[in-house]
């Protein structure tokens, strides 16, 4: 196995030196290590050079490095921040996880360069922001923070109930708005779901650099502090009658998020490699939230600003998207380049919305194809 | 596992070194180096990719229309058409994925070429061509004379716009012969598909009905398991079933030898099956089977394509048959360059014009995909030319002959595993070949 290979032979290097090394292979560890050591907090070099994930080591023992960039992993009906400036050339971060069993240890790592101080976000209804009951963040915020997420892409067969009303197909709550049963007049619709977790919200330095760590268990892989493991999320329609079954990409789809759940669902770190991980930075409201280390009753923002998917080969290159409309109807290709590019005079935008669609049940009524 | 061990690090290292020293980061040869090594693959014999007890054989060999007796078409359960609530009313051109794929000698795959030599021209095969092929005029002679079909691999996306260069593009492809398919990663010659729902869907879609437009209500999952099913079933030889269940008291055996299954009978023999193990296994390296064994150490749909492995071995820059990939304007009767816009691994678009077969980059507009294919399998390999995904060999001699030439050592992935073969070697690597 190729990871086992190399973990026997860069390993050792991440940590110590390798002066017995040919000189291309130390510049590499070189390179490595200083993505690595947590006390060399700043952008080095070979942060700079890498374009593509690397991993290392296997299930049980190994690391992933990887670039992550403006965009590169966003959710529908995201919302993609852009910095003050509209100059995106230099918005970057890398990002470094490293995993061991034995020591039942999963260490996260992100440094980023080019970040808002105080990152603000204003949106206006009906432009760039929706409203959703279904998912209650907010439009607008002044001096917010950052939270890292890991989101777990592959499907999983999970599915929860989502319940609308038998009369108006509106969309009236999930499972877990209903713990002593749906109203008499809902009725229940089964919905794939995904599974994310996050970090405790971080700030940047005044020279726009940033670096966050934290490390939560391998056999428990929880939110950062262990209060929750995760919260689901999907992409639902809020009224039946603009969803359309046989190709969902068609109809309406928005954001929707369960509560934080409790540790005991905590996911196994090699379930988490194995199930298509992406990874972005959200923009986030400042407010306090003791009780739930900093965490919002909305779990997400949905204000996507810097990630990446590692799953495939190559990740997602600087400037392009994996483009979920294209993945739910498995069609080809999966990355497009992103609105706007992530050069100069960068645009915020909201990514693939589905907030509305058109009427598909009346259309069946009237005989129309859907 | 060998090609891993003896390349991924060399490669990486360069390619890091590179640009981290010389700011060599736009250069393609070190962005495809660091490409090829980003994705987490294993070698491990397993197939979780697999439709296994999820479809029934039996029902899938009536939907892909071959009758019960195994050798006869028999379309009567294997249309798929009707009233589509996305789709429309959608009408069958008659073809099966048997149309195509049929059954006896011709190992699922299409009868001997020309095809009009024993196929009539009032055959599905024939009147349904306008599926695959629409107003461009070598579609029927390149299917008739080459065996190779036309092919729109974005065609179904309709996050493109209609007339737009990605959403046209095109290429040629042979059709292959449906043995080992399961212990395949990747299906079509790409490996642009990563399961065989997903492949058999999509096939559905584009060769039974003019138009692009996708009626998944009519395209039952359940059949298509079945389908898959039926597919996954084509196993020669019969002992290979041992590798797909690591309880099978054979499993181990099969896995720690690659040549358990085979069995030379002459020195020449003998001797092929050493020059194909030093010279062939760096891709061919799946134990008695000779497809390749890496995959994504994860579930086929854990990311986007691609699944498996696949490699530029030179022969989409060949382009041996003189093929058209210019697209053809019926209203000006002119052919058209295509541009196509592929996104390399340091961000930078590169604005492709196709003059060859894009090959799995026609799934993924990775430009690191330019011209890579997927490993095929190689048991009854004498039985199932002719090879390569454009049917440019004829013989196995062609394509030892191209392995042992110019064009194949200086491909991409040619450099990387360059072969060399003396006459006795060819030779040799003939007769081993023919007992496969």
């Amino acid at each position: 196995m190729r990871q086992r290979a190399w973990i026997g032979v860069l390993g050792p290097c991440l940590i110590w030196s390798c002066a017995q090394r040919p000189p291309d292979e130390v510049t590499v560890q070189r390179g490595l290590a200083s993505t690595a050591d947590s006390s060399n907090q700043k952008w080095t070099a070979f942060d700079e050079s890498l374009v593509a994930p690397l991993w290392l080591g296997d299930d049980d023992k190994g690391a992933l490095i990887a670039p992550l960039y403006r965009g590169a992993a966003v959710a529908i009906e995201d919302f993609v921040f852009v910095p003050p400036d509209h100059d995106c050339t230099d918005v970057r971060a890398t990002l470094r996880i490293d995993w061991d069993s034995h020591k039942n240890q999963v260490h996260y790592q992100v440094k980023y360069k080019k970040v808002p101080v105080h990152p603000s976000v204003h949106r206006t209804e009906g432009v760039d922001f929706f409203t959703n009951p279904a998912h209650k963040s907010p439009a607008s915020f002044d001096d917010g923070g950052f939270r890292f997420w890991t989101i777990l892409t592959a499907p999983t067969g999970l599915t929860k109930n989502f319940y609308y009303d038998g009369a108006t197909l509106q969309f009236v709550g999930s499972e877990y708005d209903f713990p002593n049963g749906p109203p008499a007049t809902a009725f229940p619709v089964s919905l794939p779901v995904f599974t994310l977790f996050g970090s405790k919200l971080y700030f940047a330095n005044a020279d726009g650099t940033m670096f966050h760590e934290y490390t939560v268990p391998y056999d428990h892989v929880t939110a950062e502090g262990g209060i929750f493991a995760l919260a689901y999320t999907s992409f639902i329609p809020l009224d039946l009658c603009e969803s359309n079954s046989v190709q969902p990409t068609l109809g309406q789809l928005r954001p929707w998020a369960s509560p934080w759940q409790p540790p005991s669902l905590a996911a196994n770190w090699k379930d988490v490699l194995h199930g298509g991980a992406a990874f972005d930075t959200t923009v986030d409201q400042n407010l306090p939230f003791p009780e739930t280390f900093g965490f919002e009753p909305y779990v997400y923002s949905g204000i996507a600003f810097i990630g990446n998917a590692v799953a495939p080969q190559g990740g997602v290159p600087n400037g392009a998207v994996v483009h979920l409309s294209s993945i739910i109807l498995q069609v080809a290709p999966a990355l497009r380049p992103i609105v706007g590019g992530n050069g100069t005079g960068c645009q915020s935008f909201v990514a693939e919305p589905h907030v509305t669609a058109p009427r598909f049940c009346e259309m069946a009524q009237s005989g129309g194809r859907r | 596992m060998r090609i891993q061990r003896r390349l991924t690090l060399p490669l990486l290292t360069v390619a890091l070194t590179a640009t981290a020293v010389t700011g060599w980061a736009s250069d393609s040869t070190a962005l495809r180096d660091l490409f090829d090594a980003s994705i987490r693959y294993t070698d491990k014999v397993e197939f979780p990719d697999r439709i296994g007890d999820l479809g029934d054989p039996t029902r899938g060999q009536a939907s892909f229309g071959i009758g019960a007796d195994g050798m006869t078409l028999d379309s009567s359960q294997a249309l798929f058409q009707g009233l589509s609530q996305v789709g429309g009313t959608v009408v069958s051109n008659g073809r099966t994925c048997a149309t195509c794929h049929r059954p006896g000698t011709a190992k699922l795959g299409l009868p001997p070429l020309p095809l009009s030599s024993t196929v009539p021209p009032t055959d599905p095969l024939f009147t349904g061509l306008q599926a695959d092929t629409g107003v461009e005029p070598q579609g029927l002679p390149n299917f008739d004379q080459l065996g190779l079909l036309f092919h729109r691999p974005t065609r179904l996306n309709p996050f493109f716009p209609e007339d737009s260069d990605s959403r046209q593009l095109f290429f040629w492809r042979k059709t292959t012969r449906l043995v080992n398919t399961v212990f395949t990663f990747g299906f079509l010659n790409e490996g642009r598909m990563r399961e065989l729902v997903e492949t058999s869907r999509g096939a559905v879609f584009t060769h039974t009905q003019n138009g692009d437009l996708r009626f998944d209500d009519l395209v039952a999952v359940q059949r298509l398991q079945d389908i898959s099913r039926f597919m996954e079933d084509t196993i020669d030889p019969p002992e290979l079933q041992a590798l797909l269940d690591p309880t099978d008291p054979n499993y181990q055996a099969l896995v720690n030898d690659p040549f358990a299954t085979v069995h030379p009978t002459t020195q020449l023999q003998r001797q092929g099956e050493n020059v194909f193990q030093h010279y062939c296994m760096d891709c061919h390296n799946m134990p008695n089977v000779f497809s390749n064994r890496d995959h994504v150490n994860a579930p086929p749909h854990a990311g986007p394509p691609p699944y498996g492995h696949s490699f530029d071995i030179g022969v989409a820059e060949r382009n041996a048959h003189h093929l058209e990939f210019r697209r053809f304007d019926p209203a000006t009767g002119q052919r058209v360059q295509l541009i196509l816009p592929l996104i390399a691994q340091d961000g930078t678009i590169v604005n492709l014009p196709v003059v060859d077969d894009v090959g799995l980059a026609g799934g993924t507009f990775r430009y690191e995909d330019l011209h890579k294919f997927k490993v095929p399998q190689l048991r009854r390999v004498a039985q199932l030319g002719p090879y390569f995904h454009d049917n440019s060999a004829a013989t196995l001699a062609d394509v030892v002959d191209y392995f042992n030439g110019d064009q194949y050592n200086q491909s991409v992935d040619g450099r990387l595993h360059p072969i060399h073969l003396n006459a006795g070697d060819r030779e040799a690597l003939l007769a081993f070949l023919q007992i496969l």
